[in-house]
């Protein structure tokens, strides 16, 4: 890894509000400070490598996010960036419901639009989108398996609701806060998207920051966003909901990032353990019980038939 | 060391080595200081060796070296990059004194990518001469410093975004780091933590006399007790020239014109024809370089000639350009100092200055100005056409050294600067603050320190003066807050003498003005003089009625003059923080009316991007909602990717100063 100003990071995670940083902080265990920084790492090293650090953006918004990471870059330069939190779902798209995580496999942004005789006509800029080797290698298998749920700490607000499952889709990212159904802007929005499952305001952001990051060949960072649902913006009671589900939604984000986050440090640990065996890797280092285990074991063989079915 | 790195680094040494060493080779050092405040003031938490700054560029990737006209800033340069070399660092000087106004030209065409616009600077002024390309497929581990030299030689707005494009380089090229000489000016910064900042330091007396007063060196006399003598050769650039041509000069005029006339061997008549050459050279280029062919026709073939053999004037690519910028800064400001009265307009001061860019040929001017009622009119002109840049110009000159302006001019210039430290838009307070920094604490410190108006009534009713216009204009200035203006006094703003004008302007500002007196004030704005209908505007501002705001508005539609236009768009920010919320609201509804229309006007969209800064103790509470739709209406109808981007920075700030604290935790 080349070093940046501060050091250097494997994974950079980003959160934008108190409760995100907060949630992630806890489920990473980031409670040292890097001095006069607004970096936290796990433990302080003399060498200044970190596997993963963590920061909060300065605001809300694609630009404080997009500055955020470029400040990442500069100081630490990190070979992967998580965007890390919460954002609104929409309901009846792809069976997304509230304390779900999204994760994004293409960012639209919905700002850049020409106004020209009563037409909205899109515009576009250059920015990446969130990678497909980290989505094939490490979120499918974690969503897969779905046994991160199982590292989740929090109550979850209706008890009896299904357990949290991750949805891989499309985010739409602006620089509105969307959360009243009636406003017709929000919903020429969701129409327009009509196959985004959720909505935030910094994805875009990031994108933008790592596209520009992209000067060499010897630096080439790659990026996810995972967002815990914490209300339906097309619907009227969603401020309500944010207010409940807020907590965990943040929380299971933190969870499911750590998951990625182990993984991918496992694999960038390993020697010369045959790549098939990752996925044991993964159980070993996720400190399973015995009884999760002998479940695991049956689901790999499950998804090995299956992967052998036409 | 790989290959490539290896032959990067030979073809840095072979430009370093290649730089002629000034001698002597005087012991420079640097001050450093946490802000630009600081910096104005003299104020250093230290004082190193120059190679200090190596180090301290590398910890935070950004580093200005700040220092007047001819305190060793380029030498300093030179001898970093040496100094880098032997630290494995890969230095590259790019000299910025080659810009030209085709560069400006280029410059403004290119799009907002950085790599294009970095790419631009390497390819045009580097040495080595290498692209951002190169430089990235250099070894990772290997340290890159780019020495800019000479940001001061640009306008304002070029090197803004110099500056701007600069950071965004450093901030994602590998182990990148940059050094930027420039003058005492202050430069906005995305993130001001990570610049430091640092001055070349006057040369000390012990240094100076290393090289003076010694009985084996054929060198005049100095008489090192002399203030204004030891002021003038603690800057390098005249100690060397002292020492090179045996001068006594006590000030830089003096130097400068023993050297055209001793070394150059200029005559009378040709020193007068190379002076006009000079002053059109930057009336028509803005830059240092010209053409020469131009400049001869002016200058005369043999004055030419004789520049060209003393290596004052250099030819590189069809443009020239003087060895040293005081030279042609000295040759230019002669030129307007000896033309009158008459010469001293905005269209001028513009002219020298690079639009208010470098203020150094404006202190040579002044000091060419022996008489000193002639040196106070000058001084009225330029606070006419910029307050601030009447306060660098005074306070260039020498310390110690009586200014050649009355000290009632002086005191005069001070209360006025004074006064705008409690302006509603930060910048502008800033500013003053940033001007009054620049003159010596004796005469600044109760003018800084006042806490009230009143405080700079009672400093200023201490100064003796036989003088009858000072004591008038005292009286006018001193007058209390709140009290009612004489109808005559109202007529003082068609003033041609700026003092008095504006002093009127500032005093309409905090009095008593009666309906039909405001009603006087908007029929002046069908006087002729744009500035006159600008002090007019800048009053408006401060009576909140409709009747105003229509006024202003109507301004903002049909006037011609941009800096009027500016006023009014000024005023109705003004007036729409000090009204009620019920006028304030419909001040920024027909603004956003006036949105399309303003979009043509880019000047005004940008000024407006700094007067809705306002002091937050001075802003209404509803202030951020209020003025939000504008910003976002701005942002909405940005054509280019990169004003997006300036107003979605704008937007950023505007929300973390006005807005962020009223909802600090915002759902989602």
């Amino acid at each position: 890894m080349s070093a940046g100003r501060l050091g250097s990071a494997r994974i950079a995670i980003l959160t934008i509000i108190d409760e995100e940083f907060a949630a992630v902080a806890s489920v990473f265990n980031t409670g040292q400070n890097i001095n006069g920084s607004p970096y936290f790492v796990e433990l302080l090293n003399a060498s200044q490598a970190y596997n993963v650090v963590v920061r909060m953006a300065s605001g809300r918004g694609n630009h404080p996010a997009g500055e955020a990471i470029k400040d990442y870059i500069e100081d630490l330069r990190p070979e992967i960036f998580l965007l890390v939190g919460i954002a609104g779902g929409i309901e009846n798209r792809d069976n997304t419901t509230l304390g779900d995580v999204v994760v994004a496999d293409f960012v639209s942004w919905s700002e850049f639009q020409k106004l020209d005789q009563g037409k909205v006509l899109p515009r576009f800029i250059p920015y990446d989108h969130p990678s497909g080797y980290l989505r094939q290698t490490f979120v499918d298998p974690a969503r897969m398996e779905n046994l991160w749920t199982q590292r989740v700490t929090i109550r979850r607000p209706i008890l009896t609701a299904a357990a949290p499952k991750v949805i891989v889709g499309h985010i739409v990212a602006g620089e509105k806060l969307l959360g009243d159904p009636t406003n017709e802007y929000q919903k020429g929005i969701l129409d327009h998207f009509d196959n985004a499952i959720a909505v935030d305001m910094e994805s875009m952001g990031v994108g933008r920051a790592v596209f520009a990051a992209r000067r060499t060949s010897s630096y080439n960072p790659i990026y996810l966003v995972i967002r815990g649902i914490s209300d339906l913006t097309n619907i009227e009671s969603n401020a309500a909901q944010r207010r409940e589900w807020k907590a965990y939604a943040g929380h299971v984000a933190a969870v499911f990032a750590k998951e990625l986050t182990d993984r991918i440090m496992a694999v960038a640990n390993q020697t010369s353990e045959p790549r098939t065996s990752q996925f044991q890797n993964g159980i070993v280092a996720s400190g399973s019980s015995r009884g999760t285990i002998r479940k695991r074991i049956w689901r790999f063989i499950e998804l090995r038939i299956l992967r052998r079915s036409p | 060391m790989s290959i490539k790195d290896q032959r990067s680094f030979d073809l840095a040494y072979s430009y370093f080595s290649s730089v002629p060493i000034p001698t002597p080779v005087f012991d420079l050092h640097v001050g450093w200081s946490h802000s630009y405040e600081d910096l104005f003031r003299g104020k250093h938490v230290s004082v190193t060796a120059i190679g200090d700054l190596i180090a301290g560029a590398l910890s935070t990737g950004r580093l200005m070296l700040c220092g007047k006209g001819g305190s060793g800033k380029t030498t300093t340069m030179h001898r970093l990059g040496i100094q880098a070399l032997e630290a494995g660092i890969l230095p590259l000087f790019i000299d910025l004194h080659r810009w030209s106004a085709e560069d400006d030209q280029k410059w403004n065409q290119l799009t907002p990518e950085i790599d294009r616009s970095i790419d631009y600077i390497l390819h045009k002024f580097s040495n080595p001469n290498f692209s951002s390309a190169v430089l990235d497929t250099l070894d990772l581990g290997t340290p890159r410093l780019l020495l800019f030299d000479g940001l001061n030689e640009l306008a304002s707005n070029v090197a803004a975004r110099i500056i701007e494009a600069v950071d965004a380089y450093v901030r994602l090229a590998v182990k990148t780091s940059v050094i930027v000489s420039d003058r005492m000016i202050r430069r906005e910064f995305r993130d001001p933590h990570r610049w430091k900042l640092a001055v070349v330091m006057p040369l000390d007396t012990s240094e100076m006399r290393k090289y003076l007063n010694t009985e084996t060196k054929t060198v005049p006399r100095i008489d090192m007790n002399d203030v204004m003598t030891t002021s003038l050769l603690s800057t390098p650039y005249f100690l060397d020239q002292v020492l090179k041509t045996s001068g006594d000069s006590q000030t830089r005029a003096a130097a400068l014109t023993m050297y055209f006339s001793k070394h150059v061997s200029l005559t009378g008549s040709e020193l007068d024809s190379t002076s006009k050459a000079a002053f059109r050279a930057y009336e028509q280029n803005t830059a240092r370089a010209f053409s020469i062919d131009d400049f001869r026709t002016l200058a005369g073939e043999r004055a030419t000639k004789k520049l060209l053999d003393a290596e004052a004037l250099i030819i590189d690519d069809g443009m020239a350009y003087f060895d040293h910028h005081l030279k042609h800064d000295y040759l230019a400001s002669r030129y307007l100092a000896r033309s009158g009265e008459n010469a001293w307009t905005s269209s001028t001061f513009n002219a020298l200055t690079f639009y208010a860019s470098s203020f150094d040929a404006l202190s040579l001017a002044l000091e060419q100005i022996t008489i000193v009622e002639t040196a106070d009119v000058f001084v009225r002109h330029l606070y006419d056409w910029n307050p601030y840049a009447a306060a660098y110009a005074v306070t260039d000159l020498e310390s110690g050294r009586a200014a050649s302006i009355s000290a009632e001019m002086e005191t005069v210039l001070l209360a006025m600067l004074a006064e705008r430290r409690w302006d509603i838009v930060k910048a502008s307070a800033r500013r003053a603050t940033d001007a009054l920094s620049l003159f010596s604490p004796e005469k600044a410190d109760t003018f800084l320190n006042s806490k009230h108006l009143e405080d700079i009534f009672e400093q200023l009713r201490s100064v003796p003066s036989s003088r009858e216009w000072f004591r008038f204009w005292l009286q006018l200035f001193t007058r209390q807050p709140g009290a009612a203006i004489e109808d005559d006094l109202l007529q003082l703003i068609l003033d041609s003498d700026s003092v008095l004008g504006w002093t009127v302007a500032n005093l309409l500002k905090r009095s008593f003005v009666t309906e039909s007196q405001q009603e006087s004030l908007r029929r002046f704005l069908t006087r002729s003089s744009p500035t006159i209908r600008w002090r007019v505007v800048h009053v408006l501002g401060f009576f909140p009625t409709e009747i105003n705001v229509k006024t202003l508005l109507s301004v903002l539609a049909d006037e011609q003059d941009g800096w009027v236009r500016y006023g009014a768009v000024r005023s109705l920010i003004e007036m729409a923080a000090r009204t009620d919320e019920q006028l304030r609201k419909l001040i920024v509804s027909s603004l956003l009316d006036f949105v399309d229309k303003l979009m043509d006007d880019q000047k005004t969209i940008e000024e407006l991007g700094r007067v809705i800064f306002i002091d937050p103790h001075q802003a209404p509470l509803d202030w951020g909602i209020v003025i939000a739709p504008f910003i976002e209406a701005i942002y909405e109808r940005a054509v280019s990717l990169e004003k997006r981007r300036q107003w979605e920075q704008i937007g950023y700030r505007f929300w973390t100063e006005y807005l962020k604290p009223q909802f600090s935790s915002p759902g989602r």
